[in-house]
């Protein structure tokens, strides 16, 4: 381990394991203690004399309010813990895990911000567990960061609500993910949101819950991603307008919990290869053919497709809508289905893609 | 067509055979190879034979990229021993696999993350080098986190 050490005597091994491990270098210690709760990390200052300072030198904070007896402790918690580390060090990620009100939630986040965006953070995660429908709006300071990567905004699902955040375009130039669960967009009379247009190195966007309060455009402005995620929206815009030319995978649940289609304005999908289509079963499936024809229009790039149950059950009853003209993918490499393929749906999908293969991906059947 | 071999050294001298393609996922390996073509054997001071085995069989793995996350976890899991581990991460971060690091490392923390102090420092084999009246300053130092 330390270069000149001398040979360690063959039949001396207990002594040996020692020799080596107690040595581990601080990279392993580290990476180690990357993986637990922060409280943990402090608790090791007391191992050994060794050890008293390692965790105010770790790059990466896991913060879990369930390690704490009441959230006013977690917050002053997360205060000491803040102003003992090791200044000198960069934040690389923040964890934080917080069940809790909105005002106790609002004291830890200002801390977290505050000194990981001084700290050249690159990923922070905050996911929230709410115990009711009260209001919380996330402050503007969160959605200015020069250095964040990688951004998670996650809450419990509680129907028809979440967590506000600022309707004005969010500042977040290094941006490259953006994972957002059950998150309220829109209200206070706003229409129209452009939020990720200043994001201008996100990839991979993911929307999960979104509960888009009467917007009538939900706007998706950025030049490099490649992959949108949408799944079970609580609420939809009248459209979801995408501007992406570099997109290449798109996976959708296509209508919300009020039975709202997606309406999907996107254009100049030169690099399309994969899209992923789920939608919630309702008893009149006639009434969404046209939206998913319509999609189906726009989409007709993809080389790889995968339905769902309730998309094939859509194109199955109602293919006599369908089959006007010809079927739109006619690029089609694979379409891979959760359920059977009826003859007469695969047959659509072949007339235009004839060389496309079908793959069923059923839960496992043992024989 | 033959593929190229690479040929590794243990602390211990022993010698183990790797095609160069399967090597060079070790970052450590494939920046010698790029230097100076690496045509002799290239020991590994710090990596004895039992690691620098499990390692070998690691690089070796023919996985399905999709599978390699849940091959790579449990391959650890299987040798579950916190000083195999440890060892193995040790090598991992010798020969730069990230993914056997975190996968190593990962596993360490799983293990001891319910363990009382003394239950660590046993796992990790730290020797407490302070007396009972400066443990206690220093939780005293940290009560917030205790």
């Amino acid at each position: 381990m330390i270069a000149g050490q001398m040979d360690v005597v063959h039949d001396d091994t207990a002594a040996s394991m020692i020799d080596r491990i107690s040595n581990l270098p601080n990279e392993i210690i580290h990476h180690i203690l990357s993986f637990l709760d922060l409280k943990y990390a402090i608790q090791t200052s007391a191992l050994s004399k060794r050890w008293k300072h390692i965790w105010t030198l770790l790059p990466h904070l896991n913060l879990n309010s369930r390690y704490s007896r009441s959230s006013p402790k977690f917050v002053k918690f997360v205060n000491d813990a803040l102003s003992h580390r090791n200044h000198g060090i960069e934040v690389s990620a923040v964890e934080l895990s917080f069940k809790g009100s909105a005002t106790q939630l609002d004291a830890v986040v200002t801390s977290i911000v505050n000194y990981a965006y001084s700290h050249n953070v690159s990923k922070l995660t905050m996911v929230w567990f709410r115990f009711n429908k009260e209001v919380y709006k996330f402050r503007q300071r969160l959605f200015s960061c020069q250095t964040l990567k990688h951004l998670t905004l996650a809450t419990n699902n509680l129907n028809d609500s979440g967590p506000h955040v600022p309707k004005s375009a969010w500042d977040f130039p290094a941006l490259e993910t953006l994972n957002l669960s059950n998150i309220l967009f829109g209200g206070d009379g706003y229409k129209s949101l452009n939020l990720f247009s200043k994001c201008v190195n996100l990839k991979d966007l993911t929307l999960h819950g979104s509960y888009m309060w009467n917007l009538d455009i939900f706007d998706v402005c950025a030049p490099q991603l490649s992959k949108l995620t949408i799944t079970d929206p609580q609420s939809l815009s009248k459209v979801f307008n995408v501007v992406a030319p570099k997109l290449e995978s798109l996976t959708a649940s296509v209508m919300d919990r009020f039975s709202n289609f997606l309406h999907l304005s996107i254009e100049d999908l030169d690099y399309l290869e994969k899209v992923n289509l789920s939608m919630l079963q309702f008893l009149d499936v006639g009434k969404y053919a046209p939206g998913l024809l319509d999609l189906f229009q726009k989409l007709c790039r993809a080389k790889f497709l995968i339905l769902d149950y309730g998309i094939i059950k859509v194109l199955s009853t109602c293919l006599d809508q369908f089959s006007d003209e010809p079927c739109p993918f006619n690029n089609l490499k694979c379409l891979k289905s959760t359920s059977t393929v009826p003859i007469h749906v695969r047959n659509y999908f072949l007339g235009s893609s004839p060389s496309a293969t079908f793959i069923m991906d059923f839960p496992q059947v043992l024989t | 067509m033959s593929k190229k071999t690479l040929t590794l050294m243990s602390k211990d001298k022993q010698l183990f055979n790797i095609e160069e393609h399967l090597a060079v996922q070790s970052v450590t390996i494939r920046n010698m190879v790029k230097e100076d073509g690496a045509s002799s054997v290239i020991p590994l001071p710090r990596v004895d034979s039992e690691t620098l085995a499990l390692v070998i069989e690691y690089l070796n793995r023919q996985q399905a990229p999709e599978e390699d996350e849940d091959y790579v976890k449990k391959f650890v899991d299987e040798r579950g021993e916190i000083p195999t581990l440890l060892e193995l991460a040790q090598a991992a971060l010798d020969l730069d696999i990230k993914k056997l690091m975190d996968a190593a490392c990962m596993k360490v923390a799983d293990l001891i993350k319910d363990f009382t102090l003394e239950e660590v420092r046993e796992a990790l084999r730290i020797e407490n080098d302070r007396t009972p009246e400066e443990e206690k300053a220093i939780r005293d130092e940290f009560q917030w986190a205790f």
